[in-house]
């Protein structure tokens, strides 16, 4: 009851909510224009794939867990592959955050200045965006986690009313034909777009943080990974019936450019800026959680400095990146490639290899009662 | 240097008296000196203040007995005695020092003294003038009790007592204030608030360090969590009614002696939106109300915000042949979107202020009169659109609407930041004060409960939140308070339904046999 951090940890319904807010900011970025570059008019198969995969991917996370009751991914890292190979992992875990949260202000300040704040100087929106990301890491994951449980339902809405009101817009023959790129095709992809749920992964890391046990981790995790999907799979039906595949492949706003196509009326033509709001909320949040997360998994390598100081430092880093980085928009889609297709191996191969080490250690070991090594 | 020890002789000890309080400097001390007894032997002397006391129970209960009291038969007189058989009064305390004798009769006791005595003998006979209880001025309903607390400790206690008549209600006195010892009632359920909780808030108040504590306010600024912190984070109310109905949630209620307002802790940002009335009124109406004014919160702290981004960023948004009329309004005006905003929520708050200053009638007179002649004249002088007359008029109101006086402070000032947030970024600068406003919220807590539950983090309740249940739907009292007891009501409240058709009668199933 003092005037320091909350006392209450995050809770059920809070963590899938801040899963699936931190997984979902991509639709507001290039994710529907990737799907339909990849798998044409069959882009919506790709995203179901991936997130049935994605499902039994997080299993296999949370079958890792199972085996260190209490312990946090990062802590069971270093248990099972040793202090070395353990904080290596944990390093990579923080290169993808550190990676996928430049990348998102990169992104998301360029698709600023070009749409919704046409000739904003750059240093003013990356202020904005940084100066925001950090003082919500200064507050904790905690209170983002609170957050995201405000903000679901009106995001929600808001891409809900966006695909309502297109509606009238969409062209199903746009879906012909059925098969997209071809089986092969979509199913690689498939199997690559279990990256579009890496961010899952921040849950079973806050576990000191999250006030319920494995199974209702594991529950939250397949709600935040279902929950995107479906939204995912949704938005990407709708952008691949609104848009002629030659015009649908934009850089940056896909769902920018489906809300432009939202009208109610004659005379108001011009919607979309009312959900700048919502998305632009998700990014706030998203930036502010990827620090946040960063920031404790760095407290792990370093326990001496503080996680607020971390903070500060991570976010300034990203911050001058983000500024000095010149033409975002040339390398900028090369990184998000690259993380698309090979990120899932690190965050969902990692807990995967983590679980052998831990079968081969223990194979001579007797079988501990499962009962009993629950939370 | 101060003694304690109350003297034998009664020479020493009036001259004590006199160098406490100043006397003879000091006018408005009484010392009343006297012989008791009908042999007039024993001296002794009373003192007071004047226009604390009732002068007539000082003569008929203590007066006139002690003149007329018999001697002892060892001749010693005994306190004791006097406070058991001799004095007609309901409230008798012994003085055994200096100490107990001074407070006494700084909080409106009468001091007696006597002679050969080491202890003086303290009579409640407080009897000062006093607001009687009146309506609520801040917290007006139209239907529900029409009582308000006044600026007696006593009468408010009595006012929270006569609405729950239960003994488990508890009232704690606790003295603030080094020099003014202000009164501090701490009332609680002893059955339901948290251990926790009471120890936290007797501990805070009984911690202060300040020569004086003079209102409910300052109180509040003294134990709150978070001072720099723009929402209130105590409930504060001038209704009994509303404090009873906290104290049986398993909240405490803290009344400081010379307020009219109650501190109610812990306090949410919910409890701060909901009124006594909605729950007075029939579950459709409460909630139409409720609805109303959480839209009226929106606009109270974004219209301006909107009408900016909309004007300066956005102007795609608005239809054609309204722009035009909105080009044309502000064809004539000098100044950018922003300063006329600035300039009439400026105006628009100097004339709420002068209203309320200002007496009486003449406080109305100023507000209808500013607000009418200044927003036609600042038209007419092309200083401001029109549009934003009805904007800042709209966004006026809705702050009115707001039940929480201090909410609607932080309303007002939040709506500022809103207002320059859009100028800078439109709708990207309000959505990123959004963000900056709920990350605060949602990071603070009010006596260890978190400032936007039960939203965020969720705990079990009754449905009671931006709208609320039937009546007889709110079984639980909040869990977040982690009350003693979490049921309030039985789950079957509506006894009567038991002998009906379950389904005709509203969702409650009668209960089973057996359950």
């Amino acid at each position: 009851m003092s005037n320091t951090a909350p006392t209450i940890k995050i809770q059920e319904k809070e963590a899938w909510t801040l899963g699936t807010l931190v997984i979902s900011t991509k639709l507001f970025l290039g994710y529907p224009r990737i799907m339909v570059e990849e798998g044409l008019t069959a882009g919506w198969m790709i995203v179901l794939i991936g997130t049935v995969l994605s499902l039994f991917a997080w299993n296999g996370v949370m079958a890792l867990m199972r085996k260190y009751p209490g312990q946090s991914l990062g802590q069971i890292y270093k248990i099972t592959l040793g202090k070395i190979f353990g904080g290596l992992v944990n390093g990579l875990h923080l290169t993808i955050a550190f990676a996928t949260c430049l990348i998102y202000m990169v992104q998301f300040y360029e698709t600023i200045c070009l749409y919704v704040l046409e000739g904003t100087p750059k240093w003013a929106l990356v202020l904005l965006f940084t100066g925001l990301m950090i003082l919500g890491a200064w507050f904790g994951v905690i209170p983002i986690a609170r957050v995201s449980v405000l903000s679901f339902y009106p995001v929600l809405a808001a891409v809900s009313t966006v695909l309502i009101l297109t509606l009238g817009e969409m062209n199903p023959y746009y879906l012909l034909p059925i098969g997209g790129s071809g089986a092969g095709n979509i199913l690689r992809h498939g199997v690559i777009n279990l990256s579009a749920s890496i961010e899952v992964i921040f849950l079973p890391f806050l576990t000191p943080y999250l006030d319920f046990d494995l199974i209702a981790l594991k529950r939250a995790g397949r709600s935040a990974i279902l929950c995107s999907g479906v939204y995912f799979a949704l938005v990407t039906l709708g952008y691949t019936m609104l848009f002629s595949l030659p015009a649908g492949l934009e850089y940056l706003t896909p769902f920018f450019q489906i809300s432009r196509m939202a009208q109610i009326s004659l005379d108001f033509q011009r919607l979309e800026m009312i959900f700048v709001l919502a998305w632009t909320f998700c990014v706030f949040a998203r930036l502010a959680a990827s620090l946040s997360f960063m920031s404790i998994l760095a407290k792990s390598f370093t326990a001496k400095i503080p996680y607020r100081r971390l903070a500060v430092i991570f976010g300034l880093t990203v911050g001058l990146l983000a500024y000095f980085s010149e033409e975002g928009s040339h390398w900028a889609p090369i990184v998000v490639m690259w993380l698309h297709s090979y990120s899932f191996l690190i965050v969902f191969g990692l807990p995967l290899l983590a679980f052998g080490v831990h079968v081969l250690k223990n194979a001579g070991k007797k079988k501990v009662d499962p009962v009993e090594n629950q939370i | 240097m101060r003694k304690d020890k109350i003297d034998h002789h009664l020479e020493k000890n009036r001259a004590y008296f006199n160098k406490l309080y100043h006397l003879p400097k000091n006018r408005d001390i009484v010392i009343r000196e006297f012989r008791m007894g009908l042999n007039h032997k024993t001296e002794a002397f009373l003192a007071y203040f004047d226009g604390m006391v009732d002068s007539g129970a000082i003569i008929e209960g203590i007066l006139k007995p002690l003149l007329n009291m018999d001697r002892p038969q060892n001749g010693k007189i005994n306190p004791e005695r006097i406070k058991e058989q001799v004095l007609v009064s309901n409230e008798v305390e012994i003085g055994e020092n200096w100490k107990d004798t001074v407070a006494g009769v700084n909080y409106g006791m009468v001091a007696i003294l006597i002679d050969g005595c080491n202890q003086s003998v303290l009579v409640d006979v407080k009897g000062w003038e006093h607001r009687p209880v009146s309506q609520p001025e801040v917290e007006q309903v139209i239907h529900g009790p029409l009582e308000a607390f006044n600026e007696t400790l006593r009468t408010n206690i009595v006012l929270i007592r006569k609405a729950i008549r239960n003994e488990n209600l508890v009232t704690e006195i606790l003295e603030v204030g080094r020099r003014s010892r202000t009164s501090v009632a701490v009332m609680y359920m002893s059955d339901l608030v948290s251990p926790e909780l009471l120890a936290q808030v007797k501990k805070r108040v009984a911690s202060i360090s300040a020569d004086y504590v003079g209102g409910a306010g300052v109180l509040e600024q003294f134990i709150e969590d978070h001072p720099w912190m723009l929402f209130p984070q105590f409930l504060s109310t001038e209704r009994p009614d509303r404090s009873a109905a906290f104290l049986m949630e398993g909240k405490v209620v803290i009344i400081l002696d010379g307020n009219p307002t109650a501190l109610i802790a812990p306090a949410t940002l919910l409890s701060l939106l909901h009124s006594p009335e909605d729950y007075y009124l029939r579950l459709p109406y409460g909630n139409f109300i409720r609805i109303l004014r959480l839209i009226a919160m929106i606009i109270a702290v974004v219209t301006p915000a909107f009408y900016l981004s909309i004007a300066t960023h956005h102007q795609e948004m608005i239809p054609t042949d309204f722009l035009i009329s909105l080009a044309q309004a502000r064809e004539q005006v000098p100044f950018p979107t922003i300063v006329e905003i600035i300039l009439m929520e400026i105006s628009f708050e100097l004339i709420r202020e002068a209203g309320v200053r200002v007496p009486g009638i003449i406080g109305n007179t100023i507000g209808i009169v500013g607000a009418l002649i200044l927003g036609q004249a600042t038209v007419q002088a092309n200083m401001v659109s029109p549009i934003l007359i009805i904007v800042v008029a709209i966004t006026g109101l809705a702050s009115y609407s707001i039940p929480n006086y201090e909410l609607g402070f932080a309303l007002r000032e939040i709506r500022f930041i809103y207002t320059l947030a859009a100028a800078f970024f439109g709708f990207l600068g309000i959505s990123a004060t959004l963000f900056f406003t709920l990350m605060v919220l949602s990071s603070k807590e009010s006596f260890g409960v978190p400032y936007l539950t039960p939203l965020a983090p969720n705990f079990k309740s009754s449905p009671d939140r931006l709208t609320r249940g039937p009546v007889w739907s709110m079984e639980r009292r909040p869990e977040y308070l982690h009350p003693q007891g979490t049921r309030r009501q039985s789950k079957i409240s509506r006894g009567w339904v038991i002998s009906r058709p379950a389904r005709r009668f509203g969702h409650q199933t009668p209960e089973k046999k057996g359950d």
